[in-house]
């Protein structure tokens, strides 16, 4: 590889990682969060820690809550099936107006559950990681879609740049210098997960084909009059009818999801009605995700009225490489042990991100030091890096605090949980603007660690729900959260010990340096 | 007037960037539209075409991003980034035109 070659990478690297180390590292916490996103749900909405009942009726525990929307006028509607992760119906369904809802359906009483009060982790955290919340024009989504380009344009120039990849694969000094050790970090974290961050950054992007490469079947489909949609209903299957206007009653769902399930040899995931309560209704039975890798989406499509099996789809097998990417990226699949090296792993890209910032920093802290861009950067990279994990935590913490039926000015307390994530996120940055760097990310750090626990103080005050009691009727996904926190914490503190240290060594330093100039 | 052309060098660097990601995004698109058209007629599903080529596209995108900011000379980079995918989209505004 020539010289040129490599420095041109480099320079790349430096200058991608910079742009775009804030937005990746959102992702990379988001979707390391998002591992556990039900969890997380559980412990943020305590009205939904239940346990799955024994058998589950379709007609008897869900069509009580379906039935009076349906004689509403909603035309539409489906369920998720409920799972030991998440043990409510998720209904959503389109009302008489054409707009959507979604609720949660108690599974033992058929009852809609109250609204939650809260976007917890399924609508905030998750959205959160794949378009930053920020739906104005799709920009969250390319903005994404971009930091991801530039994760795989650094990830191929980083080990173009690493020449002595191989012997720097194993070696951390976490005793040298700062700037030494954060190398080593960066490497380590880098190489050591490096064929996991490629294929969970490329299967990500491969789940937004139709978003990021919207015209790509404009040849293939040329003369249809929308080339995107004829794509959408070939590849991923699609039956329609009219309704006929004249009211009928549905079949069983519970026979026709048995019927499914003897059809696949596996379980039901979902079910959708379409042309509710007509006689020209479509009962539309999607399998279950859960068995393996790949995210399938076969479909049965059955008549409402009568029955009779109408349409059966299956995706063609290129379509199955999609779909095993997808479901390679969203691990839906059942293995716990798996999602916890997914977590550890999304969690190590976190530290090689936040790492290579430091690095950035220490190498250029001599010559930079009194630049107002150098300064930006330190500002940036501590509002990136420990600003929004303090927002994170502050969001479960009101989430604790305030009651679900808690509103001010007009606004519920999911908004304000909301406000309060990009409220501190925001101040984080303000704050490390202001303070010397090492000491912005020590305070930061001291500020984590007393959120998290106060997050694990509020669970237990506002539910009852203690480590003791979680741990003891094995509630592990609360149990689970609630050590995570505390890990959080611990971690946290350690790193504002060591960097208050650093600070004070450093302001001393700089003093006699000074005395020494007078 | 090392300002100035302190200025000019930023600005190329600039030039540069902006025509190799937004340029090659285009590339890539386009590619990806014309490998799915080729595939279908050599008789493959014409959905499965699709997926197969707009897959491909992101690795495509990747190389055209890595080779483009390796690319020292101009003459390439403008053909390549900028003419290519100009040349594809007035071709497919002239054939959309002429089909409505």
């Amino acid at each position: 590889m020539s010289r040129a070659f490599r420095q041109s990478m480099s320079l790349l690297h430096t200058w991608a990682g910079l742009l775009l180390g804030t937005v990746l590292f959102a992702v990379f916490w988001m979707g390391s969060l998002s591992v556990f996103d039900r969890e997380i749900d559980r412990w943020m909405m305590p009205d939904t820690r239940q346990a799955l009942p024994a058998s589950l009726s379709l007609d008897r525990s869900l069509l009580p809550a379906v039935t009076p929307l349906v004689e509403n006028g909603a035309q539409q509607w489906g369920v998720t099936l409920p799972d030991a992760r998440a043990p409510q119906y998720r209904l959503f369904y389109q009302d008489g107006e054409g707009e959507f809802h979604s609720r949660l359906v108690d599974a033992h009483s058929g009852e809609l559950l109250p609204e939650a009060g809260t976007l917890a982790a399924t609508r905030f955290i998750f959205p959160f990681h794949y378009r930053l919340n920020f739906s104005w024009m799709s920009i969250g989504y390319w903005l994404v879609g971009l930091a991801a380009m530039a994760m795989l344009v650094l990830l191929v120039s980083g080990v173009i740049v690493h020449r002595k990849l191989f012997r720097e694969f194993f070696l951390f000094r976490p005793e040298k210098r700062f700037q030494r050790s954060s190398l080593d970090l960066h490497n380590l974290s880098g190489v050591l997960a490096l064929p996991f961050h490629f294929v969970i950054t490329l299967s990500g992007l491969i789940i937004f084909i139709s978003i990021y490469f919207p015209d790509a079947p404009a040849l293939a489909y040329a003369g249809e009059q929308s080339p995107q949609a004829s794509f959408f209903a070939e590849g991923s299957g699609r039956y329609l009818r009219l309704p006929s206007g004249v009211a009928a009653p549905l079949q069983s769902l519970d026979e026709l999801r048995q019927r499914a399930e003897v059809h696949w040899n596996d379980e039901v995931g979902f079910v959708r009605v379409r042309n509710a309560g007509d006689s020209q209704a479509v009962v539309e039975i999607g399998r279950s995700v859960k068995g393996e890798v790949s995210w399938n989406i076969d479909k049965l499509y059955f008549d409402g009225a009568s029955g009779e099996l109408l349409h059966e789809f299956s995706a063609a097998p290129m379509m199955g490489v999609q779909r095993f990417f997808v479901g390679l990226h969203f691990i839906q699949f059942e293995r716990w042990s798996l999602r916890w090296l997914y977590f550890l792993a999304g969690l190590a890209g976190c530290v090689m991100i936040a790492t290579g910032f430091f690095f950035w920093l220490e190498a250029r802290r001599k010559r930079l030091v009194s630049s107002a861009g150098f300064r930006a950067v330190e500002a940036l990279t501590v509002g990136s890096v420990s600003g929004i994990v303090l927002a994170t935590f502050s969001y479960f913490v009101i989430n604790r605090l305030l009651p679900s039926e808690f509103t001010v000015f007009g606004a519920g307390r999911a908004a304000v949980e909301v406000w309060v994530f990009y409220l501190t996120w925001l101040t984080s940055f303000v704050h490390a603007a202001m303070r010397c760097y090492r000491r912005a990310f020590a305070e930061q750090c001291l500020a984590i660690a007393v959120t998290a626990l106060l997050a694990v103080l509020h669970n237990a005050l506002s539910t009852g729900d203690h480590l003791l009691a979680t741990l003891s009727s094995r509630q592990w996904a609360i149990a689970g959260m609630d050590l995570m926190l505390l890990a959080a914490a611990a971690i946290a503190m350690a790193a504002a010990r060591r960097l208050r240290g650093a600070a004070v060594k450093e302001l001393q330093t700089t003093a006699s340096l000074q005395e020494l100039a007078e | 007037m090392p300002h100035i052309q302190r200025l000019i060098a930023a600005g190329r660097l600039l030039l540069h960037s902006l025509l190799v990601v937004v340029g090659g995004y285009f590339l890539s698109a386009a590619l990806v539209a014309l490998g799915a058209a080729a595939l279908t007629s050599l008789g493959m599903a014409r959905s499965e075409a699709v997926v197969s080529f707009a897959m491909l596209g992101f690795v495509i995108y990747l190389m055209l991003l890595i080779w483009g900011f390796a690319l020292r000379r101009w003459t390439p980079l403008l053909v390549v980034y900028g003419a290519l995918p100009l040349l594809y989209y007035l071709w497919q505004h002239a054939v959309a035109g002429a089909a409505s």
